[in-house]
């Protein structure tokens, strides 16, 4: 049976592993998001090229595997990795909008097209933490614990996935939440259930 | 077991899969060059569904995107027996921007600015069909198609549900046409896909619907998937071909055949030079290379979201008529790597064949199916 070896959470203003608040502060997202970059010392400069949603799930990964050994454990492409959130990548989507509203003003960018898909976040988790297992990005209107539970649990059933990166990482204006969790097949925090990933993610 | 129940294409060709297989077959292309200016400031390839053919396909109160995915749907299952109001039944979306042509207008087109959600979109579907399940929506770049039949025949194979409707789809807009124009992935012509003059993509607007079950007399049987990331860059492909090697590998695996066994490979072949070059140099360390192998693209341009679903039901139709279609646009060798692009439609006969797509995240998927 998997566990819940490690999970982290990014909301209002504070950050936390495990369940312990590791950072906190009361500034905007964009400056918030970087100051706890910062804090981290996660030193990795292409973080400041990314777009506002991929900053916030490198982050979060990287407080999810700080303690975590998951490069010497497993083999590459047998770390899954599966997101999910409620706005996509509308919060870029609608910069790139800007850039060809008006025809008079027509500046389409390639550095802020590519973030306009929601996976992005995913494949830049999985350069920083060297992963090439399986990949899937979901949509739903709010956080589903109930089908994180069956399919992280049916992709290492299927021995899809040996280890799975999965969760929550959405932003939309000023509102931002994301919550991932490490499964994996030893003893964790607490099992790989409905009920477990309900009570972290509300917590 | 898994296996195709049904599908349907709608297409700039019109609503049906055998109306598509049957134009592509006789090597006619939906590509034209676009000048509609509110799309794109200069004039551009694309396969793009006509306004003629769009009237017959609008369903009212719905967007351009949810009518093209709301026939796909109601196509594919009015021949299968699947009841998708059953709570076994599991509706899944693929779509890279969903109702993102919404965003080009102030009043959001008529429809509340909600509609611009993915959320929304599984919603209103979910609602004309009244499905029980809520619509999954998949939303992996131009791999989404490929991933959804995968998570689909995943969900099978554990028994959650007995049966389930993919649908892939996505519409061109200029959202898109500009972003891959600052990329300069756009083809200047009717795109080439492996050719050594190849410079690019042409976009496509289609949405299809495939009906996975593990209860159904079909011959055609999804025996293996995978999907593997690069772990490279977030819009090249890897130079070393890596995820799509991997998947491929890890998708053979499950099907449990030798690589020598497969009889035809529909790739991804966007024609960009960068993609093309990648899938050669994942083909040939899987030595799969000299399996006949070609790309749609040239028929029915890149439809994003609705790629790897589209595909995937013009190579089953192959599988069940042992026939190989030409891969249109290629006439000399382009790749480092040498592949077996097919150069003209003729009959051969057909039992595994392998469907692959790879896209920006750095995401590749491989999927392989059986005909008995």
């Amino acid at each position: 049976m998997a566990e819940i070896t490690s999970y982290s959470v990014i909301r209002n203003g504070k950050a936390w592993v495990n369940g312990q608040e590791v950072f906190s502060s009361s500034t905007s997202y964009d400056e918030f998001i970087k100051e706890l970059y910062r804090d981290q010392k996660i030193g990795y400069p292409k973080f400041f090229k990314m777009d506002r949603l991929s900053k916030l799930g490198l982050v979060t990964s990287e407080l999810l595997l700080s303690d975590q050994k998951i490069s010497e454990e497993y083999s590459p492409d047998k770390i899954g990795i599966y997101l999910a959130n409620n706005a996509a990548s509308l919060d870029t989507d609608r910069e790139h909008q800007n850039t060809i509203q008006n025809r008079n003003d027509y500046f389409p960018s390639p550095a802020i097209f590519v973030y306009t898909l929601p996976n992005i976040v995913v494949g830049e988790i999985a350069i920083k933490q060297k992963i090439k297992g399986p990949n899937n990005f979901f949509i739903f209107d709010k956080f589903d614990a109930s089908f994180f539970a069956s399919y992280v649990t049916d992709q290492m059933k299927l021995n899809k996935s040996e280890t799975c990166l999965f969760g929550w990482v959405n932003v939309d204006g000023e509102e931002y939440d994301s919550c991932l969790f490490l499964a994996e097949k030893k003893k964790g925090i607490c099992p790989l259930n409905t009920t477990s990933i309900e009570r972290i993610y509300n917590r | 077991m898994v296996s195709i129940a049904d599908h349907s294409i709608v297409s700039p060709y019109g609503i049906g899969s055998e109306l598509s297989f049957q134009q592509i077959k006789e090597g006619n292309s939906a590509v034209q060059l676009n000048s509609n200016s509110t799309l794109s400031p200069t004039p551009t390839y694309l396969a793009k569904i006509e306004n003629s053919l769009f009237s017959k396909i609008k369903v009212s109160h719905h967007t351009r995107l949810e009518s093209m995915m709301i026939r796909a749907i109601e196509d594919a299952v009015s021949k299968s027996r699947v009841d998708l109001k059953s709570e076994k039944t599991l509706l899944i979306l693929s779509t890279t921007k969903g109702n993102i042509d919404l965003l080009e207008d102030h009043d959001y087109k008529g429809f509340n600015k909600s509609r611009s959600y993915l959320g929304a979109l599984s919603k209103h579907i979910g609602d004309y069909f009244k499905t029980s399940n809520t619509p999954l929506v998949v939303s992996n770049a131009c791999i989404s198609g490929g991933c959804a039949l995968e998570l689909g025949s995943d969900f099978l194979q554990t028994k959650r549900y007995n049966n389930i409707v993919v649908c892939g789809g996505d519409v061109i807009t200029e959202f898109v046409i500009s972003g891959f124009r600052s990329f300069h992935a756009l083809s200047e012509g009717p795109c080439a896909p492996y050719d050594k003059d190849r410079d690019g993509i042409n976009l496509g607007e289609a949405a299809a619907c495939v009906v996975l079950s593990s209860n159904s007399n079909s011959n055609i049987q999804l025996i293996g998937s995978a999907t593997s990331n690069d772990s490279n860059h977030i819009s090249g492909p890897s130079r070393t071909g890596e995820g799509l090697y991997l998947a491929t590998l890890n998708a053979l695996n499950q099907a449990q055949i030798d690589a020598g066994e497969l009889d035809y490979i529909s790739a991804h072949g966007t024609a960009t030079n960068y993609n093309d070059e990648m899938e050669s140099i994942a083909f040939g360390r899987a030595f799969i290379n000299e399996t006949p192998l070609n790309s749609y693209k040239g028929y029915i341009g890149h439809t994003l979201g609705a790629a790897g679903v589209i595909e995937t039901i013009l190579t089953i139709i192959c599988l069940q008529k042992n026939v190989l279609i030409k891969s249109l646009g290629y006439m000399n060798e382009g790749t480092s790597q040498p592949l077996n692009v097919i150069e003209t439609t003729h009959s051969s006969e057909l039992k595994y064949a392998l469907k692959t797509g790879s896209g920006f995240g750095g995401g590749n998927n491989a999927l392989i199916f059986r005909k008995n």
